[in-house]
């Protein structure tokens, strides 16, 4: 019930607002407000009262919905969904308030359109049927169409077309998936009674895989990325960052992993190349960007691709981190994202070469910014270091794969380093030009918004157990699903014991080695 | 022998033959506004689709005429179809005939006989009671589609629809013959017991694909639909939504009964047939419907491809393609009313604009008009959640269900290319900037309570398709 309310409470704000629009812009952003930190503290129930001795889904809610299709409202979440329907809650309230005054027209449909997507995103999450999974996965696409399409910046049709054709492409595919997935599953869709091996599992997997591949975006299906991140509004940008790539690796640990896992052992020598030249590939081209928003959407390919390696490494340091990385990302180029909207809304250009020296004129936007571009390059004491090193560990350590390919994504964390600090040289140091003087700096609402995501930057770097805990037992699961081989002559309940203490000896041996980096740091 | 005649399982048919003739009176005396016709046909087929869901719940079955006329759920959904269908068409044609009295009492006239003649064909349990159907039904669309006889497009349409549909009608009578030459009867039940498995005489197969020329022409399968865009854009808007749906439902009650009860021992021979129709349709629907500018060419061609979505559940052949067939049926005719009830709404002082590029910026002038036509489009489109998703996702899985896999892929992209167009037309109202202001005309209420009521059924079904999906799975036959 709790997790309905959750899920539906932005649709009834979607509703009001549209009741309530004659009350003028104050009132509509109001609404919207109220609903987004109502959402957030809502949720945060599913947080307190989550137990993290099991890893079975919890607050599920099943209700019979169209019985002559074999589908239910079955929707619950485990330890790793709850982290992405926190991150929905939290990054939605943060953009409302940030689009506050950015808004010139239609502020009504923004809202509304911001809200329903939030409702979208959260089923998502946490559709236990595979058939409510799909409604949600391709209604989520109409607002951010209209989001992306209306209040975009030039080529905004070119970019929402392109973005809705990609993923419904992807999603075609997926829909076939899902329809042969039935048919084994003694008619019904309840993704809690999948149970492989599946005939044709491989194509099934691929089925699926492309769709999420699409939507991660992994490199080669990276394309619609910049356009769709250069074109939206600043809000839209981060939505996107922060949690509509996540609904692709989501997938990939929801279904691909433990539903596939031969596919999955097979086609891995073809997906982690793809994920490290994702990871180099996406930090080279974001090197030579000579716009602030293209780069930033160009690190989300790279900083995407460390995702990707870690969920393949098949082993719980690698499918933590990678979970643990998706929220690092959602917070930091979030963040990221935010900072560049609000440095264009004063000097409406994003050009790197238009500023220099912002760092005298703008003291509290520069430290923010150092902040968050230490977080996105992985500074230990920071969150993006934990995830990171944890994706890179797993896959070193024990990594389904050849270690050669670690050591090139190892490099893909130095080009970070490179790009990311290059673009802060440039624009924060140097000479400050007339133009650029008269830049005032944060005002109060502006750091309202960008302290919660610091706090939180900080408290997964220096002190990442609660979030690492609460998913354990999901990652387990996870984990146990997918190395099926020594199954032989085992009783399956054994391998799960044995994962959770491998498990633990890893989790315990990793939070004190990151401890100590933290405290050295 | 004398017959007895059950008037009972007659009572829709029955009705909608009193109100034609009610109209047909009422159309003699001058001294009546005229518009009062258009209200007594909305009553009529109201009160016949109220007798029709009753007997639908109730499970009537019954033969009459000697076994030529069979009502049974199967045919009372699809009356349910056609009555919806003429309840919304009559809705959004009250403001759009103008007030010129002349020009209702015989249109009404001629939607109401099409209705009776739809309602035939998906009761016939016998060709030739198909056939007149049929008929009835075409010459009174060929009639409707040059209504504007002062309109020399909407003559053409009228032209061009009779002798093409003249053609269509031929085929379908040759093949009715040639099917009678092969099994020495023209009753749907007997011809599946006279086919035994050897016998496959040739001609029986010759007519056979004769039937699927002539269902191919009615219901716009490619490659039989070169007469769809041009009709549809010449004909008034009205009795375009008019056949795109109501009609097409008919040609394939009457597709679904004969080659699902007649035919289902030349399964083998018509299913790959079949498949390869639904390929194409869908195919070269969708693509060249991208094309297009004139936003009623573009749904003459979206509703072909939608014709190919259809036939993938006759290609799946089992009882839940029928059932998807029926279901899908329904929505498409919801929403491509609404759509086309969108376009008369989308009306200027000087006349209808026809061009999607005359759309640009209507989503901030006419915002209800605009989400009216981006509702029926997204369903359209097959977005969830509305009743267009339903539908094609139940089509899709009865094909899945059957082994097409492939069948469905071709559809699931098609499903891809189709939001192109459709999402066009949405970017094209949200996100364009209009190059001159025009003077859009204020809305007539008859049309909107239309548009709500389309608005209405297609979230209704998309979010609680239990209301629609139970009653079709429970009218197979």
């Amino acid at each position: 019930m709790l997790l309905s309310i959750v899920i539906f409470l932005p649709l009834l704000g979607v509703i009001a607002i549209a009741l309530l629009r004659g009350l003028g812009a104050s009132a509509i952003k109001g609404i919207a407000l109220v609903i987004g930190l109502l959402t957030f503290i809502v949720s945060l129930g599913l947080y307190t009262g989550f137990d993290t001795t099991t890893a079975t889904f919890q607050n599920v809610t099943q209700q019979a919905w169209i019985p002559g299709l074999g589908t239910s409202y079955h929707i619950g979440i485990d330890g790793i969904s709850l982290w992405l329907v926190l991150l929905t809650t939290f990054l939605t309230p943060v953009c409302i308030l940030a689009a506050w005054n950015s808004v010139e027209k239609g502020l009504s449909g923004f809202m509304m359109s911001l809200l329903a997507l939030e409702t979208g995103m959260l089923g998502v999450f946490c559709a236990l049927d595979l058939f409510l999974f799909f409604v949600f996965w391709e209604s989520m696409l109409i607002p951010m169409y209209f989001l992306i399409g209306i209040w975009g910046g030039e080529r905004r049709i070119y970019a929402t077309v392109k973005f809705v054709l990609y993923t419904m492409a992807g999603s075609a595919l997926m829909l076939v998936g899902i329809l042969a997935l039935y048919f084994q599953n003694n008619n019904s869709f309840d993704l809690t009674t999948l149970s492989g091996p599946f005939e044709h599992s491989h194509l099934l997997f691929l089925a699926f895989f492309i769709a999420f591949a699409i939507k991660v975006p992994l490199f080669p299906f990276h394309t619609w990325l910049p356009d769709a991140h250069v074109e939206a509004p600043t809000v839209g940008s981060v939505i996107l960052a922060g949690v509509l790539l996540k609904m692709g690796t989501y997938g990939i640990i929801r279904f691909c992993l433990p539903l596939f896992p031969d596919a999955a052992t097979e086609f891995t020598p073809l997906i982690v190349p793809l994920a490290v030249i994702g990871i180099i590939y996406g930090a080279l081209v974001a090197m030579v960007q000579p716009d602030l928003k293209k780069l930033v959407a160009y690190s989300s390919v790279s900083h995407l691709g460390f995702v990707v390696l870690g969920l393949f490494s098949k082993n719980p340091a690698g499918i933590q981190g990678s979970v643990l990385q998706m929220i690092n990302h959602g917070l930091s180029t979030g963040a990221l994202f935010l900072l560049v909207g609000m440095i264009y809304e004063r000097r409406h250009s994003r050009m790197i070469v238009d500023f220099g020296g912002l760092a005298k004129g703008m003291p509290i936007f520069a430290t923010i910014f150092m902040i968050v571009t230490l977080s996105s390059i992985g500074l230990p004491g920071l969150n993006g270091f934990v995830g990171e090193y944890m994706i890179l560990f797993g896959s070193f350590v024990q990594g389904a794969f050849s270690k050669i390919y670690v050591v090139l994504a190892t490099a893909g964390v130095i080009l970070a380093a490179v790009y990311m600090l290059w673009m802060f040289q440039r624009v924060m140091f140097g000479t400050l030009d007339k133009t650029n003087e008269a830049l005032p700096d944060l005002n109060a609402r502006e750091i309202v918004v960008m302290l919660p995501i610091l706090l939180f930057i900080v408290w997964i770097g220096v002190y990442p157990k609660p979030f690492l805990s609460k998913m354990e037992k999901s990652v387990g699961l996870v984990v146990t699903q997918v190395q099926t081989e020594p199954a032989v002559g085992r009783a399956g309940e054994q391998i799960l014991q044995d994962t959770e203490l491998a498990l633990h000896g890893t989790q315990r041996a990793q939070n004190e080695k990151i401890e100590k980096e933290a405290e050295t740091k | 022998m004398p017959i007895e005649i059950n008037w009972q399982l007659l009572m829709p048919e029955l009705i909608i033959a009193l109100t034609l003739l009610i109209v047909l009176v009422f159309d003699l005396f001058d001294s009546i506004s005229k518009s009062i016709l258009g209200w007594m046909t909305i009553v009529g087929s109201g009160i016949a689709l109220w007798v029709s869901i009753q007997m639908h719940q109730a499970g009537t079955v019954g033969t009459q005429f000697n076994d030529m006329f069979k009502v049974d759920n199967f045919s009372l959904f699809f009356n349910i179809i056609f009555l919806v269908s003429t309840i919304l068409v009559a809705l959004i044609s009250l403001s759009y005939l103008g007030r010129d009295d002349r020009k209702q009492g015989p249109y009404y006239l001629l939607i109401l006989l099409a209705t009776l003649g739809m309602m035939l064909m998906a009761a016939g349990n016998e060709l030739i009671i198909v056939f007149l159907g049929l008929e009835l039904m075409s010459l009174s669309l060929y009639v409707l589609a040059g209504y504007f006889r002062d309109s020399p497009a909407s003559s053409e349409a009228g032209m061009k629809y009779l002798l093409l549909g003249a053609f269509a009608s031929a085929f379908f009578l040759y093949g009715i013959a040639l099917i009678y030459g092969g099994t020495g009867t023209t009753n749907v039940p007997a011809i599946a017991e006279a086919i035994i498995a050897p016998n496959k005489s040739p001609l029986l197969l010759a007519g056979m694909f004769l039937l699927i020329v002539g269902f191919g022409f009615k219901v716009a399968i490619v490659p039989f639909h070169q007469w769809a865009p041009d009709v549809y854009e010449g004909a008034p808007t009205t009795v375009a939504a008019f056949i795109s749906a109501g009609p097409k439902a008919a040609g394939f009650a009457a597709f679904l009964r004969i080659f699902m009860e007649a035919l289902p021992n030349l399964q083998v021979e018509w299913s790959g047939v079949i498949i390869v129709l639904a390929m194409l349709t869908m195919t070269v629907g969708n693509v060249i419907a991208i094309a297009q500018t004139s936003i009623k060419r573009m749904l003459a061609y979206s509703s072909i491809a939608h014709a190919g979505y259809i036939l993938i559940g006759l290609a799946a052949a089992n009882n839940d393609g029928i059932s998807s067939a029926m279901l899908y049926l329904l929505v498409y005719c919801v929403m491509n009313i609404g759509a086309f009830g969108a376009v008369i709404l989308a009306k200027t002082e000087d006349g209808e604009s026809l061009v999607i590029s005359d759309y640009a910026g209507l989503g901030l002038r006419k915002p209800l008009l605009a989400m009216f036509m981006t509702i029926m489009l997204l369903s359209l489109a097959g977005f969830p959640p509305t009743a267009g998703f339903v539908g094609k996702f139940y089509i899709f899985k009865s094909a899945v269900q059957a082994g097409h896999i492939w069948l469905v892929i071709v559809g699931a992209v098609n499903t891809a290319i189709s939001a192109f167009y459709y999402l066009r037309v949405v970017v094209t109202m949200y996100m364009r900037e209009p190059e001159e202001e025009l003077p859009f005309a204020s809305y007539p209420s008859t049309l909107v309570v239309g548009l709500v009521l389309a608005a209405i059924g297609v979230l209704l079904i998309g979010i609680l398709p239990s209301l629609m999906l139970a009653p079709a799975q429970n009218s197979v036959f």
